[in-house]
């Protein structure tokens, strides 16, 4: 294989590391961690990348691949199919068209810019769950898995600026 | 500006102004692609409700996809909690030990009275002309992940259309009820658990025989609903399936009443959600219902023959 292709190949393995890493995010939320109730509070680990990638390599972040995630995980975890793939792809709009605001800012602001997105990514799952099942459903579990998603954005911003460090310099 | 104008080519386009309808053209199609994806989405979320079979086929494809990953994946973190389990204080081994050697002597003289009440209870049958008892064919498998978040409660098992699983199936463990067979892959289903807001499961009280229909809350209890009026039901109640519509056996514990109040009555499952790692699935139809193909009574055969020691 010529050495071009081989750059070229190189270059569009690198550029796919956010979408790669937003499925593994997908991935990460189904895995069975044998702790109480660990299912239902389980973090938004999607919405996680998806933040990240958006406000700092938006172009590698296209819209159709963030709603085929979306897909991804609606099929994975048996919701509705499609609901996640709507809040996503809601979500990395939302934050692609508005990342001026957080870009190149300090990491409190990046933080709580992604615990408001959280908020209203709680609300609005639970308001169109209650809706499809038609009952008011109880937010308890979703206040639970709020908090700990907002509080494992630290960690999750810090290991994909690793791969954004180690991997994605030059692309 | 100036100098943009003196370089321009001849012959050709303003390159600002094929440059700004360039530019329109992309948002354009991105504004369009937004709202063929919005549509999209909305049309599959319709589709899904209706429970198209291309949808679950779809879902069945990537859970069996997907399922070996999550089910690797996942190892380390029950290795993990089995070394914790290991560090129980020498009390409660002492404890749990003197548990199991009483469990043992019960279960030691419920197997001496076994064969007399087998005799009598086929004397009886036989009387009564009730026909023979289908027993079902079980199939252990192994918990891969428990799915769904906050509103969706189901399990997925790695077992499939290729281990004679079909939907519908009851899934139990030691401790009763867990739910039943929804999706089906290759290789691994999806269990919708008994406890889940869409889980239907007719019962009945064991001691009184009430039947009733047990109602998922996506909660720790689920609720009583269909009990006629004027009935008491008392708290500790045991829950068992009533087999009504014969597609589950009767007689599976399901759980204890845990409140009755003025309109509500709430059962508490036997099972224990945080502890699963194995479960049973069974195959059970009763011959003679409406689907019920003759292959399905030669597996129902091979199954009871299996089973017979």
């Amino acid at each position: 294989m010529s050495e071009p292709i081989q750059r070229a190949i190189d270059r569009a393995v690198r550029r796919s590391f956010p979408m790669a890493t937003a499925a593994v995010a997908s991935l990460a939320g189904v895995i069975a961690v044998p702790a109480p109730d660990y299912n239902q509070i389980a973090p938004a680990f999607t919405l996680i990348a998806v933040y990240c990638w958006s406000v700092w390599r938006p172009g590698l972040l296209p819209l159709p691949g963030v709603f085929l995630v979306g897909l991804f995980e609606d099929l994975l975890r048996g919701l509705p199919l499609g609901l996640t793939a709507l809040m996503l792809l809601a979500a990395a709009g939302f934050v692609q068209s508005q990342r001026g605001f957080v870009f190149g800012r300090s990491f409190t602001l990046f933080w709580l810019v992604f615990g408001l997105l959280t908020i209203v990514w709680m609300a609005v799952e639970w308001l169109a769950m209650s809706l499809l099942l038609w009952q008011l459903l109880n937010p308890d579990a979703a206040v639970f898995r709020y908090l700990l998603t907002f509080g494992l954005l630290p960690v999750g911003a810090a290991m994909l600026l690793f791969v954004q460090r180690s991997g994605m310099q030059n692309v | 500006m100036a100098r943009r104008r003196r370089g321009k080519p001849k012959g050709r386009g303003h390159p600002l102004r094929t440059g700004s309808l360039l530019a329109a053209l992309r948002l354009w199609t991105r504004r369009f692609a937004i709202l063929a994806m919005v549509l999209v989405a909305g049309s599959l979320i319709a589709i899904d409700r209706i429970e198209s079979p291309v949808t679950r086929d779809i879902r069945s494809g990537v859970t069996d996809l997907f399922a070996p990953f999550i089910e690797t994946v996942s190892a380390p973190f029950h290795a993990a909690a089995e070394w914790f389990d290991a560090f129980e204080s020498n009390a409660t081994v002492r404890e749990r030990n003197a548990e199991l050697v009483q469990e043992i002597e019960r279960l030691r003289l419920a197997l001496q009275e076994m064969p007399a009440l087998q005799k009598e209870n086929r004397r009886l049958r036989a009387l009564v002309n009730a026909g023979r008892r289908i027993e079902g064919q079980h199939l252990t498998a192994t918990v891969v992940s428990d799915t769904g978040g906050p509103y969706v409660r189901s399990l997925l098992v790695r077992a499939g259309s290729a281990d004679g699983i079909r939907r519908g199936m009851a899934v139990i463990n030691a401790n009763g009820f867990i739910g039943r067979i929804v999706e089906i892959g290759r290789h691994a289903s999806r269990v919708l658990l008994v406890t889940d807001l869409n889980s239907r499961l007719p019962v009945r009280l064991e001691a009184s025989g009430l039947r009733a229909l047990l109602t998922g809350t996506n909660g720790r209890r689920m609720q009583l609903t269909y009990v006629p009026p004027n009935v008491s039901v008392a708290v500790g109640a045991l829950i068992v399936t009533s087999g009504h519509g014969g597609v589950l056996p009767p007689g599976i514990p399901v759980g204890r009443v845990d409140s009755v109040g003025r309109d509500t009555i709430l059962v508490r499952p036997l099972v224990n959600w945080n502890r699963l790692t194995f479960v049973r699935i069974i195959d059970y139809r009763t011959p003679g219902l409406v689907g019920d193909a003759p292959d399905d009574h030669r597996q129902q055969e091979v199954g009871r023959r299996a089973e017979t020691p």
